[in-house]
């Protein structure tokens, strides 16, 4: 990329101010999710190592900006925490799935032929389950636990990125560039890596960008229906779950952690929408938003 | 383009305006309509319950269902366990001959079932017969049962192989209800024991002979009963358990969550709710609208501790860790208050309790027994404590007990499992204790009231199911069994071996009795007689025959 | 209109093989991944003796090609087995709760397109206009919000703090039983019009209506966004401008060439939606007290009740996949332009 196309792209992205506010959002949820086991206010009530007959159920303050929950602990700090985890789910389900996904992409698109046949059935059969169905029987199987969720969506999300990348390679493979690299004798793997792939790439960012929002969103829909993230992991869905019981009367459990999900969700769906405009506007429309 | 585009934005402006005086008026015409309806009053009660119904097959079921079945069917006997007196059933009276081991029950005349066919001592023998030979639920508490001869129409000895006291046993709350014996006609079966008549109970029909029938069977969002005129109760003018405002129709509405029940009892759309946020207890006694009727029940939650495994296998660790519980701040976070700390297994209220077997919460101790233990700086393994995944107050003990135990060097990883997880897993036990589980969150409650009930089946090493303490003490067991058998002729004996056993328990902490549940139970005004209705001895069930309703 | 026979037939084809692989798939999930997935079957407290019968029910003794065939005849024949929680057979269950969740589901659909297209349309025509960027946000974090949390929020606000709309539950015992209202087809709308009974309609409406709005939010973000890109596409296309030159009147324009054109597509692209919308359900009934499928799948899960789950996932991918298909063929018959 020259210095030219750069320049060129962030006056888009100044054009846009949702833009900027997507791309502000995520970077901020990127840093807490790196930092915030170091700033949290209150570390034991984050983790869930202490508990508090005096602060129960204390509505917002300045001491407890987001209030308290029935063990008085600072919820602040556990939505704070939480960015931790819904980072870690996001990046895993989505590099899972990629990794799966761009492997099997790949193969399909490049062998073609029976084995690509064969492949992308496997692929449409995947398909065929509603999002987060596939991903509930799984949950449902492997049991509760962080890495069981981030295994149960992963396993349901390759499909989408094994059918981008096949769609995406076969309308690489036969460019010019590409015979040429095979008629100088570059191995297959080669190929497939170094000139198919990144050729391919565009709108596979930009669906993994929309998929790490997705990512957080379905992992609270899991933790929500119970079979998510086991406490006391202060994941955000499992967060409302538990201020569910209480809502009458504290108001402030299930609010503050619903909105740090709609606040980095809208950041990496608005981050995607800008991805789109940059490197493909034709695009538009063809993307599909995944959601609960 | 300008042109177009204030042109066709205007067209959709009006259609929005269309739009949204339409559905204005719409909505305006039906909240027109509602005001002008007037409400029409039926006596009816929607009673909400936690959990959906299980089988409607009396002699099997031993779970949910207990939330309708004492008010369609009768056993031969209720039981008072707060007054621990008995208020007579299908039986009028009774009397104990030989030490407790002949038992005659005189059978009510006049009593019918819902079929029209009257109720006989016959009757009683085939359906406890049939319980006992399904074998299924709560059928082993016959098992002191010998034989069971009619002697008339209304008189039926029980003869036992050792001494019971099979008066608490014919009033237990599973297990024990009486049904016609015209069900294998009905359901077209061979015999009683044909699981064809189990089919038939289950697609909805009953064979009681209470003051309710069952209407609705859709075990898993509503169960409708409609009161049955013709119940001898109703006509017995001083009858207790009855009431002549009793409601017509009584709905069990299932709503499975606390929340949720408080809403719709706030909205006036359900009348009694069984689970409200405890929290929200104060500010719910304080609407006029509504009475919250506290009662003890007799289900308790014991932390069980694996005795057969190192370091709890040192009877001092075992010490330590029950003097490192908070038990006040426990019931206080966990119950908003709404329990009492537990003083021994057996819950208060219930006869074989006694009040001086707390533990008390002192770290230093704590720490102290630990040291004497040979662990001066705590246990350098991470404990496991599993508890039922979705019950919130298991989880908060479980996470206050956590905390505490590592404040005197004892780490714990707690686990929510699904209870048949947790359960197989805590079976495994038995083989090889190391490979499960160190502490286990467990509720128990008596299926007939008993202290034998909660020693025998969580502390007897021939419980295998739910002795997951897997303690084995052969001075205790002969304690309690002495004391079962002297239960059935000799109260006070059997007491203070009761006691004695219970006192072993207190010195080898098998498990840590953690709180005994108070019941909370929020119905509207108009319903009256609500603390009447509720019985310990039949947990979870309310005797709508007894409620008033105000109307 | 030809109707493409060929087109019918090789939709048909790909609706079996879809089915096909939900089977499958499935059954990998049950029979495969579990270590020993008769106990996962069995449930709580299951004796020894119920535990081997489970095993006998699953073919566990046989090769597994064997245990795939039963599994699909079993499927085939309405053997879906036991639900522990309830011990009820399953597939009558799901069967029984399947009205109340199509009614909401349908509901929430008209909503979403009698709101969502015509926001569409007017954040298209404003486009770069602050109408549009307000539309488009709406719809960016309507996306983005999680349904269960605005269901929980709106019910806390409308239901509990204004009072406004009923909490929870399908309709009033009270006004059932005191009308004698008797459920026909099931859904409780048409049955109560059909009755003339407009006490349990209105009841049946106002309880229907906060679940709906909540559960229509996602195709409306959808529809929005779909009819705004397309809008944009229609409104582009020169026949439109030429038109307006020859004087047709500006609102037949847009009905003609903007409605027309997007219609179509849109409700085509909510079909995809319809998986959502269903999940969305699961969370959505259960707060709710709806007695749907949702409601059923969601205390399955919170029970672990294993054979019920995966009886509902079995059933809703299926309704999906032929929901998806009868999509497709309405759009290719409405569609002419679309390929064959």
């Amino acid at each position: 990329m020259d210095l030219e196309e750069i320049t060129s792209i962030l006056r888009l992205i100044k054009l846009n101010p949702l833009s900027i506010v997507g791309i502000a959002i995520v970077a901020t949820f990127i840093t807490l999710g790196i930092i915030s086991p170091y700033i949290v206010p209150y570390p034991a009530d984050a983790w869930g190592y202490s508990y508090n007959l005096e602060t129960r159920l204390l509505p917002p303050s300045s001491k407890y900006l987001f209030g308290t929950d029935e063990m008085g602990r600072d919820l602040f700090s556990r939505v704070l925490l939480g960015t931790r985890f819904s980072l870690i789910i996001a990046i895993g389900v989505v590099g899972i799935a990629l990794a799966i996904g761009i492997v099997v992409g790949l193969i399909a698109g490049y062998m073609g032929g029976s084995i690509a046949m064969i492949l992308m059935r496997i692929t449409d059969m995947f398909l065929a389950f509603p999002p987060l169905l596939l991903a509930i029987a799984f949950a449902a199987t492997l049991g509760r636990g962080l890495v069981n969720v981030i295994i149960a969506l992963a396993l349901s999300w390759w499909p989408w990125y094994a059918r981008l990348i096949y769609i995406q390679v076969n309308s690489v493979k036969n460019l010019p560039f590409i015979d040429a690299a095979r008629v100088i004798g570059l191995s297959t793997t080669k190929i497939m890596f170094r000139h198919i792939l990144p050729n391919s790439l565009t709108p596979i960012i930009i669906q993994a960008a929309l998929d790490m929002g997705s990512a957080i969103l379905e992992a609270a829909g899991l933790s929500f229906l119970g079979i998510g993230v086991p406490p006391p992991i202060p994941e955000w869905g499992l967060l409302i779950s538990q201020g569910w019981a209480l809502i009458n009367r504290a108001w402030w459990l299930s609010l503050f952690p619903g909105i740090a999900i709609v606040i980095t969700v809208i950041g990496f769906n608005l981050l995607a929408d800008t991805f789109q405009e940059i490197m493909d506007p034709r695009l538009r429309s063809t993307m599909v938003m995944r959601g609960i | 383009m300008r042109i177009l585009k204030y042109g066709v934005s205007r067209t959709v402006l009006i259609s929005i305006v269309i739009a949204i005086i339409v559905i204005a008026s719409v909505v305006g015409y039906y909240i027109f309509a509602i005001m002008g309806q007037p409400q029409v009053k039926r006596s009816m009660v929607i009673f909400a319950s936690i959990s959906e119904m299980t089988t409607a097959d009396p002699s099997t079921e031993f779970s949910n269902s207990i939330r309708w079945l004492p008010l369609v069917y009768e056993p031969l006997l209720w039981y008072d366990p707060l007054k621990d007196e008995f208020i007579p059933a299908l039986a009028e009276r009774y009397e104990s001959k030989d030490e407790g081991r002949t038992w005659v029950f005189y059978i009510r005349r006049g009593a019918k079932f819902h079929d029209g066919t009257p109720v006989t001592a016959y009757a009683v023998k085939l359906s406890i017969e049939r319980t006992i030979a399904l074998g299924q639920g709560a059928a082993f508490i016959w098992s002191p049962v010998e034989e069971i001869e009619v002697v008339d129409d209304y008189t039926v000895v029980f003869r036992l192989k050792y001494p019971a006291p099979l008066d608490k046993i014919a009033a237990s709350a599973y297990g024990a209800y009486i049904f016609s014996p015209k069900v294998v006609e009905l359901a077209g079966a061979k015999n009683l024991t044909d699981p064809k008549v189990a089919e038939w109970f289950n697609r909805g029909n009953d064979a009681g002979s209470g003051p309710y029938r069952l209407a609705k069977w859709e075990p898993e969002t509503e169960v409708i009963l409609e009161k049955w005129p013709d119940w001898w109760g109703w006509k017995l003018p001083d009858y207790p358990l009855k009431s002549d405002k009793a409601p017509d129709i009584y709905i069990l509405k299932i709503i499975k969550d606390a929340v949720t029940q408080e809403r719709l009892l706030l909205a006036g759309d359900i009348d009694v709710a069984q689970y409200v946020p405890l929290e929200d207890i104060e500010k719910l006694k304080s609407d006029p609208r509504l009475k919250v009727v506290v009662k003890p029940s007799f289900q308790n939650l014991l932390m069980l501790i694996n005795t057969k495994k190192p370091p709890l296998d040192n009877i001092l660790v075992r010490r330590a860790i029950a003097h490192a519980i908070p038990y006040e701040d426990i019931v206080k976070i966990a119950r908003s208050g709404l329990a009492r700390i537990a003083s021994g297994p057996i819950p208060y209220g219930m006869w074989g309790h006694f009040d001086n077997l707390t533990y008390t919460y002192n770290l230093d101790l704590a720490k102290k027994l630990l040291a004497e233990a040979g662990y001066p700086n705590g246990i350098d393994r991470t404990l496991l404590l599993v508890y039922t995944a979705g019950d919130i107050y298991e989880k908060r003990t479980a996470e206050l007990i956590a905390i505490n135990l590592a404040k005197i060097g004892i780490n714990v990883e707690i686990r929510p499992m699904s209870w048949e997880e947790q359960w197989a897993l805590a079976q495994r036990g038995w083989e090889d204790p190391e490979a499960v589980q160190d502490l286990f969150l467990f509720y128990w409650w008596p299926t007939y009231i008993t202290p034998f009930d909660f020693l025998y089946n969580m502390f007897h090493s021939d419980s295998k199911a739910f002795n997951l303490c897997y303690y084995e003490n052969p001075e205790f067991e002969k304690l309690i069994i002495e004391a079962s058998i002297l239960e059935g002729y000799d109260e006070a004996k059997a007491l203070e071996l009761y006691y004695k056993a219970q006192k072993i328990l207190y010195e080898d902490v098998p498990a840590v009795p953690l709180w005994d549940m108070i019941y909370v139970e929020v119905g509207s005004k108009r319903v009256g007689n609500l603390d009447k209705a509720i019985n310990p001895a039949y947990p979870t069930a309310i005797f709508a025959q007894v409620l008033s309703i105000e109307e | 209109m030809p109707i493409n026979r060929e087109y019918i037939v090789k939709r048909a084809i790909s609706l079996i093989f879809v089915v096909l692989g939900v089977i499958v798939i499935t059954f990998i999930i049950t029979r495969v991944i579990p270590a020993r997935p008769e106990l996962l079957w069995a449930g709580p407290h299951a004796t020894i003796e119920q535990i081997e019968r489970a095993r006998r029910e699953l073919h566990l003794d046989k090769p597994i090609h064997i245990q795939l065939w039963y599994y699909f005849t079993d499927l085939f024949t309405g053997n879906w087995g036991i639900s522990w929680r309830t011990r009820m057979p399953i597939l009558p269950s799901i069967l029984g709760a399947l009205p109340a969740t199509l009614e909401l589901v349908v509901f929430a659909f008209i909503l979403a397109i009698a709101i969502g297209i015509p926001l569409g349309i007017s954040a298209a025509i404003r486009r770069g206009s602050s109408v549009d960027n307000i539309i488009r946000i709406f719809s960016v974090s309507g996306a983005s919000t999680p349904v269960f949390w605005l269901a929980l929020l709106l019910q806390l606000v409308l239901c509990n703090w204004l009072g406004l709309l009923p909490a929870a539950k399908r309709v009033d015992e009270y006004i059932v039983l005191s009308t004698g209202f008797r459920p026909i087809t099931g859904f409780y709308i048409i049955d109560s019009l059909i009755q003339g009974n407009m006490l349990v309609f209105i009841d049946v409406v106002k309880r229907i209506f906060l679940p709906a709005i909540v559960l229509s939010l996602y195709p409306m973000c959808l529809s929005i966004r779909m009819t705004r890109a397309l809008t944009l596409e229609v409104l582009s296309e020169l026949h439109v401008r030429s038109s307006i030159a020859w004087g047709i009147p500006r609102n037949r324009v847009l009905y003609r060439y903007v409605l027309k054109n997007v219609l179509a597509p849109v409700i085509a692209s909510l079909g995809l939606s319809f998986g959502y919308t269903v999940v969305g359900a699961f969370m959505v009934e259960i707060i709710f007290v709806w007695p749907g499928i949702g409601y059923y799948t969601a205390m399955s899960l919170l029970s672990y009740d294993y054979p019920a789950i995966i009886g509902c996932i079995i059933f809703v991918a299926i309704l999906y996949s032929i929901i998806n298909t009868i999509v497709d063929l309405i759009h290719a018959i409405i569609d002419p332009r679309v390929k064959l």
